[in-house]
């Protein structure tokens, strides 16, 4: 089958796939530009995955070295990013599998004493109480993302940063779009008990109490 | 409208309104009905309270060397020992396809040699029912054995310098 004819079959014209398929015929230039457009979603994501900024880059360069190394036999049978979001699943995966096996059990919230994560570089609108209280919710929300099954964090992250489709989500982690569905509705249940508590465009219910239960934790952290 | 928490099959709507993801007239239907639905209402409001805690997530920036210490990663590739290649291509699984396939191949080539273990019976029957048989497979085996040593006799030849400057002096 002629690489024109597999590139007719996608519906809509995946202009990535196209790139995809002049770097199968040795244009290193298109998968420069591959690079350039993908690079940052493939870190974000193995970085929020992970939550580990020591080891993200070096697994999402691994994700785009087995897209190059693939590209001999790569055939454009779902969109680009789905594949590309695939192997980086995959090697995210097999990390956290990995790690897993090493320590006997996953703690991926462990680094609250900042052993790998850098400190957020500070705004400097913000006073020291308000740029404190940004770093608790931060902590917050890592722990809560961090907290979640592999399986689960992979697809609420498709799904809120990449903006993927269920069935691209789907696809990429080898389920059935309901199964996604499904990982998602009981993903988001878990966040909305542990984050539903913060402020919203909607909704800032009981806000105050909690910024005062922050406050309280800000100076419980700085008497010890 | 039904309620959508009602069903699994719709309680997804509720997280594609937040995620703006609704055609206008679902919207238009889901709003009409969370104004009379507590329940949905709550929903939104947690499931909103979410999704911004999560936009507010940014991540960390790509550093500088990353293109840089890529494209070393790939030179280095290229340039590893045909066995790591190997390994590699393993790895990355390309073969997967194919395994059930060879999987199958090698359990019928099993089979086959369970299901015929008779060769050495018939290589005795050989033997005992048509001696002329074996004759000719020793002289065969002869011959191989003999043409063998030509070919390391013509080796050492070449190897040795004495034969080379003999065989220049012949041309």
């Amino acid at each position: 089958m002629t690489p024109g004819t597999l590139a007719d079959r996608l519906q809509p014209a995946d202009p990535d796939a196209e790139l995809m398929l002049q770097v199968r015929d040795g244009d290193e230039d298109s998968f420069r530009a591959l690079l350039e457009k993908h690079r940052n979603p493939v870190v974000h994501f193995v970085d929020r995955m992970t939550q580990n900024p020591a080891i993200s880059e070096e697994l999402a360069q691994e994700v785009f070295l087995r897209v190059y190394r693939s590209r001999g036999t790569y055939e454009p049978t779902a969109r680009f990013t789905t594949w590309l979001f695939r192997i980086a699943t995959h090697v995210t995966l097999n990390w956290l599998r990995d790690r897993k096996k090493e320590r006997g059990h996953v703690r991926l919230d462990d680094d609250g004493d900042g052993e790998n994560r850098p400190r957020e570089v500070a705004d400097r609108t913000m006073s020291t109480e308000q740029q404190m209280l940004r770093e608790v919710r931060m902590q917050e929300i890592r722990a809560a993302i961090a907290l979640l099954p592999d399986k689960q964090r992979a697809a609420v992250l498709m799904h809120k940063y990449e903006e993927m489709e269920y069935s691209q989500i789907a696809l990429t982690l080898g389920c059935s779009e309901s199964a996604v569905k499904s990982l998602l509705f009981r993903a988001y249940e878990t966040l909305r008990a542990r984050l539903a508590h913060m402020e919203s465009g909607h909704a800032g219910r009981d806000h105050a109490a909690r910024e005062q239960m922050a406050r309280e934790k800000i100076m419980k952290g700085a008497t010890l | 409208m039904n309620c959508p928490l009602q069903s699994e099959e719709t309680r997804d709507l509720l997280l594609d309104y937040t995620a703006n993801r609704l055609h206008e007239a679902s919207v238009k239907q889901l709003e009409l009905h969370m104004a009379s639905c507590a329940a949905c209402a709550a929903f939104r409001n947690d499931q909103a309270a979410v999704w911004s805690a999560l936009d507010a997530w940014e991540p960390a920036p790509v550093s500088s060397h990353f293109n840089r210490n890529l494209w070393a990663k790939i030179d280095a590739a290229a340039s590893a020992p045909w066995h790591e290649k190997v390994l590699q291509a393993l790895r990355l699984g390309s073969w997967k396809p194919a395994a059930p396939l060879a999987l199958a191949a090698l359990a019928i080539a099993a089979g086959f040699l369970l299901d015929h273990p008779a060769r050495q019976t018939v290589a005795a029957n050989i033997s005992v029912e048509s001696p002329n048989a074996v004759v000719a497979v020793s002289a065969s085996e002869a011959d191989q054995v003999e043409e063998t040593l030509d070919d390391i006799q013509l080796l050492y030849q070449f190897e040795s310098p004495g034969a080379a400057a003999g065989a220049r002096g012949q041309m």
